[in-house]
């Protein structure tokens, strides 16, 4: 029994340290020590660097051309001592050339010796001439990576996407940090594309549908999200919405959950009154008459009066109240319209609408799936019913 | 060279046969030697191997060499005047109560009385001074001297009259005990104040007091072969099961250490004692001892340890505290659920921290990341390292807290939590978010209420680091595994260690009102069912 116990008692550290011997700390490597590509940015490599400098961002690659520039923005890790240096860049930049994604990255491992590690990117940016070209080839290694996550979020930039993440900011944060914390603003400021994920995009791409991208833009030490760039079913660059396009896209694609109308002030037609949505109540609905669709946008909004430039006029005069309401109403369709339009004219529809024909006439949907965005959507007509109700006109007297 | 051989052989052969006796006398001597040793240490004197005889001097004189070697026994030799018999009276002088001696029984017996010939009519001579003469509680008559003697070294006096082979010992132990006062290991917020001492009759007092109840059953046993330490096991008749006090007694029995030490006691009942994790609870609050019996559990007191051992003692045991049923139910709950979080804690934080950073960074949220990443900036160990020095830090100053004398304890504070925590982050030897993690540890540790159930949880941190600083996560999930699968096999008295918080069957479910979770006492209406209680019911009524 005495026997039996120490053998398998010694059984048992032999297994443990076998675990340490065999396994050799496999993946183990300090937090310290991993570089953690917070933004990615890919633009097409240009001839107009010096030799020194071309032969530093070379990736050596069996096949295919120098094509991309690929440039990845890691954090700095400074120690307390430094703080001081406020003015000192917040971020390290690593940049490589070549048309394999996975080939750049290797080429950046033998520049630092903290190797890529992805499982922290917030954003990839696109500069707006990759984006014409198409995406749908270099968007493969970052759909197929393993530490990539679904919450990265995709950009189009019009200029040079390396210059968004070498700019520095006035904040003390890196830009990639910056620019994924700002689409938390989208509801109160819905002016760029909401939710603009990898995950999104890659189902959007498999079920062969369009999509759109915010556009970020840089000037002096400052970022900016606005518009959308429109991609097609190709992945292929093919427009922009405009900021009350993409508004009229968010309302057409139930999103829209707050925002500002302007409109001018009923009771004084030189001046404007402003209308704060906060509750918002959006139905679209597919009709199918014979072999004819349309559609149909029924919504319900409440808000506020947020401004009264009038000065003078009774805001409680339910005159007044029901003017206003109107106007916000028609600002609403016309937006909507604008949208629709504009989609109609580019041949794509990225607001769902195909989804929900789907869901109601699934039959039809098969007959007419790969005929959508080219043939039936530009013809299918669409009726707009908005109410607006402005609730809590007066804060003080 | 033939023909030398023969002579040479003859003179070799002497010469061995001279070595041969040379080595018998020496054996033998050396025999004789180690006999004579032997019985110069076998000094040790067998009280069996002598008999009471009815002559008072060579019963003291027997005395005298049993007891021989000690200055503390006393031997004070007086006439009875009634009987004109010699009389001699026996004790240790540090353990009687002398006020007894004196008023009960020198005084009583040396005082002449006319109703001395009434007595020797009506009973022998040693029933009458045990009857009549005697006024002390207890008198009882021995007539081996083993118990004689044990009884003396126990603090009694026994009283040898001349003529009769029979001696009388009275009860007057008096010795000297620590107050009654607060459990120093067990601090409660609502609970009562009076905790065990080193007395076991105190002890029982304590006990008796809390459960006034016929059936409170209180079985004393001598354990030991040399020193005989007197054990009480005490249970509620009707209530514990009478499997579980068998057994409680039959392990008591085959103790066979010849001087078993009272405190370390629990670790001579263990199922398992190889496990690193305790089986037999021991408290030093008469109130948990009290609510373990009306559990129809078994308590085990013993003489010389203010810790009185429970059986059997279950892994939820460990979490428990009196305040839980003194508080309301939903706190006492949450507090609760705390402990089992704070044990977990301070069973897998280091080894947490050192699988996270080194092997999963994408686990934490980017911020955080860059904030570790930052702080590590510079410090030349792995984490892993890093996390074993401060560990091995832990430790030592805890051991270094408990064994300190309380005067210089402020000085191991700030040398160690001020000094080594501040200046090892100042000289970038270890990161900040460390730091955090072992104090974070360390407080986790001690709010367990158990000081007993920490010990483990402290061991087991350095093997579950180790794994996760070879197999990252996993390591640490099968370090936790074998931890629980350990648990599972484990038994207490031969009640599964994580009884009850995997019930039998569905009538048993009701166990878990008092596990993990606390429910109000109106609800408790069922004594625990792992038990098997005879009777099952704890209120009257539905």
């Amino acid at each position: 029994m005495h026997k039996r116990l120490s053998i398998r008692l010694a059984l048992g550290i032999i297994l443990l340290l076998l675990t340490v011997t065999v396994s050799g700390c496999w993946d183990r490597k300090e937090i310290e020590n991993r570089g953690y590509v917070l933004g990615v940015a890919i633009d097409y490599a240009t001839g107009e660097h010096n030799k020194r400098k071309s032969e530093f961002l070379y990736a050596p690659q069996g096949a295919g051309q120098r094509k991309y520039l690929v440039t990845m923005q890691l954090p700095k890790f400074r120690k307390e001592a430094s703080k001081e240096i406020s003015s000192a860049q917040q971020h390290l930049i690593w940049a490589a050339e070549g048309e394999s994604m996975f080939a750049i990255t290797r080429a950046i491992n033998t520049k630092v010796y903290f190797a890529m590690f992805f499982e922290d990117i917030q954003i990839i940016i696109f500069s707006e001439a990759v984006a014409r070209e198409g995406i749908g080839s270099i968007i493969d290694f970052w759909l197929r990576d393993a530490e990539i996550r679904r919450k990265v979020k995709l950009f189009v930039t019009p200029g040079r996407a390396e210059d968004i993440l070498k700019t520095k900011l006035q904040v003390e944060e890196v830009n990639s940090m910056f620019i994924a914390k700002l689409t938390q603003n989208v509801n109160k400021s819905p002016y760029f594309v909401s939710k603009p994920v990898i995950g999104e995009i890659s189902e959007a791409m498999r079920d062969k549908r369009s999509f759109v991208m915010p556009l970020v833009m840089v000037e002096e030490k400052e970022v900016k999200l606005t518009r959308a760039a429109v991609f097609n079913k190709q992945q292929k660059m093919i427009g922009e919405f405009d900021e009350f396009e993409v508004y009229g896209a968010k309302l057409l694609k139930r999103e829209l959950k707050q925002g500002v109308i302007v409109v001018p002030n009923p009771s004084d037609t030189k001046r404007i009154a402003v209308f704060e949505l906060y509750e918002a109540d959006i139905e679209v609905k597919p009709h199918l008459a014979g072999d004819k669709l349309r559609f149909l946008v029924e919504a319900k909004f409440t808000g506020t009066l947020a401004e009264n430039q009038a000065a003078g006029q009774d805001a409680l005069d339910p005159v007044f109240t029901k003017a206003i309401e109107q106007a916000v109403a028609a600002e609403y369709t016309r937006l909507v319209n604008k949208a629709y339009i504009k989609q109609q004219d580019l041949k794509v529809e990225v607001c769902g609408l195909g989804k929900l024909v789907y869901n109601k006439y699934p039959q039809y949907w098969k007959s007419i799936k790969e005929r959508w965005e080219e043939e039936i959507f530009p013809q299918t007509p669409l009726d707009i019913k908005i109410k607006v109700t402005v609730r809590r006109p007066v804060l003080k007297r | 060279m033939q023909k030398k051989i023969p002579l040479e052989n003859e003179s070799l052969f002497t010469k061995l046969q001279n070595l041969k006796t040379l080595i018998a006398g020496a054996s033998e001597v050396k025999e004789d030697i180690e006999t004579l040793v032997r019985t110069l240490n076998e000094h040790c004197v067998e009280s069996e191997a002598y008999q009471l005889k009815t002559a008072l001097q060579v019963n003291i004189e027997h005395l005298r060499e049993i007891l021989s070697g000690s200055d503390d026994i006393q031997f004070r030799e007086f006439w009875i005047v009634p009987f004109q018999v010699k009389a001699a009276i026996v004790f240790l002088e540090g353990m009687i109560d002398q006020g007894i001696i004196n008023e009960h029984i020198i005084e009583k017996l040396t005082a002449s009385r006319s109703s001395h010939k009434f007595c020797l009519e009506q009973l022998a001579l040693i029933d009458s001074i045990r009857n009549i003469i005697l006024t002390a509680a207890s008198v009882t008559k021995e007539d081996s001297m083993e118990a004689i003697i044990s009884r003396i070294l126990s603090g009694d006096a026994a009283l040898f009259i001349d003529t009769v082979n029979t001696a009388l010992v009275i009860a007057t132990r008096k010795v000297e005990f620590r107050a009654v006062a607060e459990p120093e290991t067990e601090a409660e917020v609502l609970g009562p104040r009076d905790g065990f001492t080193e007395e076991l009759r105190v002890n029982i007092t304590l006990i008796r007091r809390r459960i006034i109840n016929p059936n409170l059953i209180i079985k004393k046993q001598h354990i030991g072969i040399r020193s005989k330490a007197e054990v009480a096991v005490v249970y509620l008749r009707g209530i514990a099961n009478f499997k579980l006090i068998h057994e409680v007694e039959k392990r008591l029995k085959n103790i066979t250490l010849d001087i078993p030490a009272p405190s370390g006691m629990h670790n001579l009942l263990e199922d398992k004692p190889f496990s690193i994790f305790p089986t037999v609870m021991s408290t030093e609050r008469p109130d948990k001892l009290a609510a373990a019996l009306a559990e129809g559990k078994a308590g085990i007191l013993v003489d010389g340890t203010p810790f009185c051992y429970i059986a059997p003692s279950t892994f939820p045991d460990f979490f428990k505290a009196g305040d839980d049923y003194y508080e309301k139910w939903l706190p006492a709950a949450l507090i609760r659920i705390t402990r089992y979080a704070a044990a977990f804690f301070a069973l897998t934080m280091p080894a947490l921290y050192v699988a996270v950073t080194s092997f999963h960074p994408g686990l934490l949220p980017t911020p955080l990341v860059l904030t570790i990443g930052t702080s590590r900036e510079g410090v030349p160990f792995p984490a892993f390292v890093e996390a074993l020095i401060m560990e091995a830090l832990l430790e030592i100053m805890q051991e270094a807290g408990i064994r300190l004398p309380k005067i210089i304890g402020p000085a191991v504070s700030i040398v160690g939590g001020l000094v080594i925590g501040e200046a090892a982050v100042r000289a970038g030897l270890v990161s900040p978010p460390l730091i955090i993690v072992t104090s974070f540890t360390a407080i986790a540790t001690f709010s367990i209420s158990s000081y007993r159930l920490g010990l483990p949880l402290r061991l087991l941190r350095v093997p579950l680091m180790c794994l996760a600083a070879s197999l990252g996560m996993f390591g640490v999930m099968c370090g936790l595994l074998a931890i629980a699968v350990h648990l599972s096999i484990l038994e207490s008295f031969g009640e599964p260690y994580l009884a009850p918080l995997v019930p039998k069957s569905r009538a048993n479910l009701s166990d878990l009102k008092d596990t993990i979770v606390i429910l109000p006492a109106t609800q408790m209406v069922e004594r625990p069912d792992y038990l098997e209680p005879p009777d099952g019911k704890r209120q009257k009524g539905e």
